[in-house]
């Protein structure tokens, strides 16, 4: 038997265990009996960490942790571990965010052998010139693809406009030009400086049997870890935005907007950071939500199509709250966001209002437990913010209104704000 | 997971249920099929009118108050197609009860529906005016952003194409010339000749027994009408090639093939079509990704997709325009060796494999399991699930090939990124 930490939650009648693998990985695994088991392995690593140094010298090309997520499932043999995973029937993927890259799979049926081959491969880095150079064309079209894409250009330049040249708003997947300058020495480099198992975490959840992923870990990874210090960005955010306004074309039928919102008063401390978290959720539901007078007049109008996308993201590097939408008259709509916050800072949250977005809270955080893809990544994102899953259920129980209406009153002051779109290409118009 | 319980109840209805605690939300939905015609444009309006309001609750905002009330529930429409037929309806998800402070939110929400479906909020003949208008208007937006996703709308483009002057070529946005006509009268006409008379698919999955589910039914949906539109879908195999495309200012072109076979669900051949497609396209082990994409070294996507409902598989790449003939050559080759039976027992493995593992998920997916069997039944599928799933893992690879045989090209579009290297790094 191995030393675990169990975490319980009575209130979901759920529960998941920690254990600390000898090299310092932390394996945690959420015991859930659905049919479809669900695997991740993440390196504290993202892309916007391009400095293989404390002093901020050599910095990496954008786009190498990307990069990496692709070549990591070629092997030496020559075999290719999607093939590998296709013929358990599992299910395997990747994907990179600025601050992690996560290899995970999913399966139904011979969980043990899908688990061997996701530690396995990416404990294996094999790279090559050749292998390197054709990953260089998929993923030359991956950002033409990612470029056509309206929503994604749109919100790449919020992020600029609210971090401007800041590694936490590059391209996760590069430019051209960067992807060009990758090299396998590159890739083995980045791959030797980050995916050191002290700066991973594994996570499982479904219907499996926690001594075997523990046992499977111990057979398979390496015993021990460099230990060595990450190193990590050290160029400060600012509290202003860089600028407040950034204006692109595309095909889009309509102009469509993303509104970023910079948060510069994080808390550093775990806890505070997952109740303020959980306090702009309830925030952006009573501001921005469906039930919300806001929305439905400014749909009723016309001022924006269905479906106001809203979201607080917290990261090591950066905390931003984001709202995004289509609309004829960006700038009129962030006008009428402003004003209503305004009137509601002079009213105050109807009590009403906060018990609803409440609730609303409490049965979205219970729904999420109806998943084992969106739990494993839950869990992930947890305990990579140094949290614990559970928690936040008790943060939502004790929320008080005055804490929202604090948010509401520091949180939106224009220096903080900016707004991109992207307009409608003319005819003719490149 | 088992076959879904069948309960008979009321005027000969019947409700689809899958008994389990194994979740914490629970589903439940409410469905209808109908021909794909020139009323689909209109319902599709119509549905989104009675999403804004009942009597009981009639405005938008009332009625999403009312479900946030009922611990977050959500009311969603269902429209898409399912061979030549149009099938609608609204579903719920919402919180077991144990979850509640004992609401029992499945009674209350299913008020909530019923008054949506049967009770909605209209005047003298005709629903609201201001109604009509923003849903006309949001469904015209909806139909003008299409464009917004240059693969959904070359799929859809080449989909036309393929199906020209049959129902399944047809938008269920419709288009915008014909919204003109969607009046608040026009749109209550089609609520009632419609929605009102027809007879519902039920599918519950949840805690509660059928038998308690059924009696909710009973309470709630005392208007059922009993209409039930015989199921149609014109199959045929595919005719001449036909080309279409467009230039857009994007960096990356579009190439879509569209191949069609007389082969749907319930001939001979169906299950090896199934595999065909995934051993074709249908994974990151198919011959399209592996063959393509990977040793290319050209494309990022790269997969085919198959309706077996119509018989209809597209294949689809994103490419560089200046790539768009190789691809194009290295696409169907990969679908010649398929016809050629050069199907490795390493494909044949791993694409029922696949399969497998896509069934088995489906069962942690409560909207996709009712889905699932509602489309079965509304096209007459007796097989159970287990039958077919049997099916699929005996196929041969001469079934493949044979059904490769009645597969054929039909349509190739391709949108055309029209915007130079230099641009695309602006």
């Amino acid at each position: 038997m191995h030393e675990t930490t169990r975490y319980q939650s009575d209130l979901l009648g759920e529960h998941y265990l920690c254990y600390r693998h000898p090299s310092g990985l932390p394996i945690y695994v959420f015991p859930k009996k659905l049919s479809t088991a669900y695997a991740l392995f993440a390196a504290d690593y993202g892309a916007s960490d391009n400095i293989l140094s404390a002093e901020g010298k050599p910095t990496l090309p954008s786009g190498v942790a990307h990069f990496l997520e692709h070549k990591l499932f070629a092997n030496a043999d020559g075999s290719d571990s999607f093939e590998r995973f296709s013929a358990l029937g599992a299910d395997a993927n990747a994907y990179t965010s600025h601050t992690r890259t996560v290899y995970l799979f999913s399966c139904t049926d011979r969980f043990d052998e899908a688990f061997s081959e996701l530690l396995t491969f990416v404990t294996h880095p094999y790279f090559t010139e050749e292998n390197v150079a054709r990953e260089r064309g998929i993923i030359a079209e991956e950002i033409r693809m990612c470029r056509d894409n309206p929503y994604e250009r749109c919100y790449y330049n919020m992020l600029r406009g609210m971090y401007h040249t800041h590694p936490v708003a590059s391209d996760v997947c590069g430019t051209l030009a960067s992807v060009a300058r990758i090299t396998p020495e590159t890739l083995y480099t980045a791959y030797r400086t980050f995916y050191d198992l002290s700066n991973m975490v594994l996570a499982v959840c479904g219907d499996v049997a926690p001594e075997t992923v523990f046992d499977l870990a111990d057979q398979l990874l390496p015993k021990t870890a460099k230990n060595a210090p990450v190193p990590r960005l050290s160029n400060k955010i600012t509290p202003r935005v860089y600028r407040p306004r950034t204006a692109a074309k595309g095909v889009v039928a309509r102009p469509i907007f993303s509104i970023g919102i910079k948060d510069t008063a994080v808390p550093s401390e775990s806890a505070a950071r997952v109740r303020r978290d959980a306090c702009f959720s309830v925030l952006q539901e009573i501001l921005f939500g469906p039930s919300g007078e806001l929305y439905q007049s400014l749909t009723d109008r016309g001022m924006i199509a269905p479906g106001l996308a809203t979201d607080y993201v917290i990261s090591r590097d950066a905390a931003f709250q984001q709202i995004a939408g289509e609309a004829d008259d960006p700038e009129a709509v962030l006008g009428e966001i402003l004003a209503y916050i305004e009137k509601m800072r002079k009213t105050g949250i109807p009590q009403a209002d906060f018990e609803r977005c409440r609730r609303v809270e409490y049965a979205e955080y219970i729904k999420s437990f109806d998943s084992c893809e969106e739990i494993a990544n839950t869990l992930l994102s947890f305990v990579m913010e140094g949290a614990t899953l559970f928690e936040q259920a008790e943060v939502i129980r004790t929320m008080r209104r005055e804490e929202v209406e604090n948010l509401l009153c520091t949180c939106y002051r224009p220096e903080q704000i900016t707004l991109s779109v992207v307009d409608p290409i003319g005819k003719g118009e490149k | 997971m088992n076959e879904p319980v069948i309960t008979r109840f009321g005027n000969g209805q019947t409700l689809l249920s899958l008994p389990t605690d194994r979740f914490k939300t629970e589903y439940l939905t409410v469905q209808f099929a109908t021909p794909l015609d020139d009323a689909a444009q209109a319902l599709t309006a119509t549905l989104a009118v009675m999403e804004r309001g009942s009597t009981a609750y009639p405005s938008r905002l009332l009625l999403s108050r009312r479900l946030d009330e009922l611990y977050s529930a959500t009311l969603c429409t269902c429209n898409r197609k399912v061979g030549d037929m149009q099938v609608w309806g609204f579903s719920l998800d919402f919180l077991a009860r144990r979850f509640t402070d004992d609401t029992n939110v499945l009674d209350a929400a299913l008020d909530v529906l019923s008054g949506v479906l049967y009770h909605p909020f209209a005047e003298n003949g005709a629903f609201r005016a201001e109604d009509t208008r923003i849903v006309t208007r949001e469904l015209c937006d909806a139909i003008r952003a299409a464009v917004n996703n240059p693969r959904a709308y070359a799929l859809a483009k080449c989909r036309k194409l393929l199906c020209a002057d049959e129902p399944y070529a047809r938008s269920l946005l419709g288009e915008e010339e014909t919204f003109a006509a969607l009046t608040p009268k026009a749109l209550y006409e089609c609520y009632r000749a419609r929605v009102a008379p027809q007879k519902p698919f039920f599918f519950y999955a949840g805690a509660e027994e059928p038998a308690a589910v059924c009696a909710l039914l009973e309470k709630h949906f005392t208007a059922i009408g009993d209409a039930r539109a015989p199921y149609r879908a014109a199959v045929r195999p595919a005719g001449e090639r036909r080309e279409g495309g467009e230039q857009l200012p994007v960096s990356q072109g579009k190439l879509v093939l569209g191949f069609r076979a007389n082969v749907t669900y319930g001939h001979p051949l169906d299950a090896a079509l199934v595999v065909l497609n995934e051993i074709f396209g249908g994974s990151p082990a198919s011959k399209l990704f592996l063959n393509v994409r990977e040793a290319m070294g050209i494309c990022y996507t790269c997969f085919s997709s198959l309706d077996l409902y119509k018989g209809v598989l597209m294949a689809q790449a994103g490419v560089e325009s200046a790539h768009r003939a190789v691809t194009e050559a290295a696409m169907l080759a990969q679908f010649a060796a398929v016809r050629a039976g050069e199907i490795t027992e390493t494909e044949l493995n791993a694409a029922k494999a696949s399969l497998a593992f896509a069934y088995r998920q489906s069962e942690d997916d409560p909207s996709l399991l009712a889905d699932i069997y509602i489309n079965r039944r509304v096209a007459g599928i007796a097989e159970t699930r287990t039958a077919w799933r049997e099916r699929i893992a005996a196929v041969t690879r001469e079934q493949i090939a044979a059904v490769a045989a009645m597969l054929k090209l039909g349509a190739c579009y391709f949108l055309d990124g029209t915007l130079s290297a230099g641009e695309e790094e602006a």
